[in-house]
């Protein structure tokens, strides 16, 4: 009995050597910037310059600052500009860096059946409406999520309820594929269409280059005086900001990231 | 790639297992062999737990564990720490009703039968165990299933960092999303081979001590 006991532990012992590393700061992100990829490029290269290890937490734009609200986020990279003011105004964010965009699409099944090609972005939503075709919404109050709903707002028509607009309540990924097995028009970033469906899943995009669909993220940081526990290690978080929004490395990332695979650059730099 | 994660796997589901065992026969040979006023209370407590869908017990823990909950200056929330509470959680309710319910008639005879053979402590305890060997391996091996086949609560409290909290149930979950199948199926497979291997250990374990 002992010598099972003791040889459990010893197991034990031997699987946690091989599988935990320290504490690391701590980024909660969109899923849009995870599923892309360029986030582990960018922190493999943090890692190796300033030997400070990063985690990722990838949720949606609201629940990123939900969780920051609450403490459990060291620093934040998100993408819905309304929402990030608020947070700030409300005294969680210290500042906020926009640092990167590109753009929302929208895309649907190939023989566009709307017939919405070329269109901009109000006027495809009221075909959409109009036709009564399926719409996949993330209904997770991320960012991508409150652009939609900008545009339903703007053009006013109140999808909600409607036997056509179909609620996934996950991630862009997930909902991608949700909106090709519905054969469904679904409003996505462009980084995570050409990650996730681009010549994977029978989805074409169709309205994009429409300016009113810009998509820019921004890095924030946290207020210590409302987020006490940031305080304690500020010069990290400072060192990740800098590299992020100011070192060559990261911008030759951000400029490059994705055009060997897809012929074009999946974001661009914003300069400020 | 997928190596650390199954290690993650095994380490955080094992030491569930570890701190449900523990707990889970405490408690089930400390209900067979004392009468006491709240026991039956108590009971159903322990059954309750028994049916609580695990995503329950990741939310109360996670809102305990986040920085702005009662434990939240341990800055738990998002590391296998906690993960191992939630599947300890779910693994000693299991171990301690299996425990009771083996030895509810023969807990006492046992315990003084060895008494009066002038057994020590730890020697009691030990014969209560080898009596029990049977149902008590089945216990862990279905809780072992119930924890490293969890994903929701894992996904919430553990969030599927990678090389951090992503284990092979989250890490399933994610990529099938993500639409990379190939992965998926092969994080399954590896995870229905590994309960099969703990399920053939228990089976020798069974059979080694009779």
């Amino acid at each position: 009995m002992k010598k099972y006991f003791l040889s459990l532990i010893f197991i034990l012992l031997f699987i946690q050597g091989c599988a935990t590393r320290k504490t690391a700061l701590r980024l909660v992100t969109t899923t849009s910037v995870s599923d892309s990829g360029i986030l582990s490029v960018l922190l493999d290269e943090f890692k190796k310059e300033y030997s400070i290890d990063t985690e990722v937490l990838a949720v949606g734009s609201g629940q990123a600052l939900e969780l920051a609200k609450r403490g459990d986020a060291d620093i934040l990279i998100v993408h819905s500009p309304t929402d990030e003011q608020k947070f700030i105004d409300d005294g969680y964010g210290k500042e906020r860096i926009p640092f990167m965009k590109n753009y929302f699409v929208i895309a649907g099944p190939p023989d566009d059946p709307c017939k919405i090609e070329g269109e901009v972005a109000d006027d495809a939503f009221k075909a959409i409406a109009e036709n009564g075709y399926s719409f996949v919404s993330r209904a997770d109050a991320s960012g991508t999520n409150k652009k939609e709903l900008a545009i339903w707002k703007e053009i006013n028509i109140n999808p909600d309820g409607k036997e056509w607009y179909i609620k996934s309540g996950s991630g862009m990924g997930a909902s991608l594929i949700l909106a090709s097995e519905k054969s469904a028009y679904i409003l996505t970033d462009k980084a995570t269409f050409m990650t996730v469906a681009y010549n994977k899943l029978p989805l074409k995009i169709f309205v994009e280059n429409d300016k009113s669909l810009l998509n820019t993220y921004s890095i924030i940081t946290l207020n210590p005086e409302k987020i006490t526990h940031v305080a304690e290690i500020k010069s990290e978080i400072n060192e990740f900001v800098n590299f992020i929004t100011k070192s060559q490395k990261a911008r030759s990332i951000i400029e490059t990231f994705g055009k060997d695979k897809y012929g074009f650059p999946l974001f661009e730099l914003l300069n400020n | 790639m997928g190596i650390d994660i199954i290690l993650r796997s095994l380490w955080i589901a094992l030491w569930a297992l570890f701190w449900g065992s523990i707990f889970g026969v405490s408690i089930g040979i400390w209900f067979s062999l004392k009468n006491f006023k709240f026991k039956r209370p108590l009971f159903l407590i322990l059954y309750l737990f028994l049916s609580l869908p695990p995503i329950t017990i990741g939310l109360f823990l996670y809102l305990m564990f986040s920085r702005s909950g009662i434990f939240g200056f341990l800055g738990w929330l998002f590391t296998p720490k906690v993960m191992i509470i939630a599947q300890a959680i779910m693994a000693t309710p299991l171990i301690s009703i299996i425990t009771f319910n083996s030895l509810e008639h023969r807990g006492k005879k046992i315990f003084e039968t060895a008494l009066l053979l002038g057994a020590k402590p730890y020697e009691i305890i030990k014969k209560i165990l080898k009596e029990i060997r049977f149902s008590l391996g089945l216990a862990i091996a279905t809780a072992f299933g119930r924890v490293i086949s969890e994903v929701g609560a894992s996904t919430l409290i553990g969030g599927d960092i990678e090389r951090k909290t992503r284990v092979m149930s989250t890490s399933i979950l994610t990529e099938t999303r993500m639409g990379n199948f190939d992965y998926a199926l092969k994080q399954a497979l590896a995870l229905i081979l590994i309960s099969l291997l703990i399920n053939i250990f228990i089976l020798i374990w069974q059979g080694k001590t009779d």
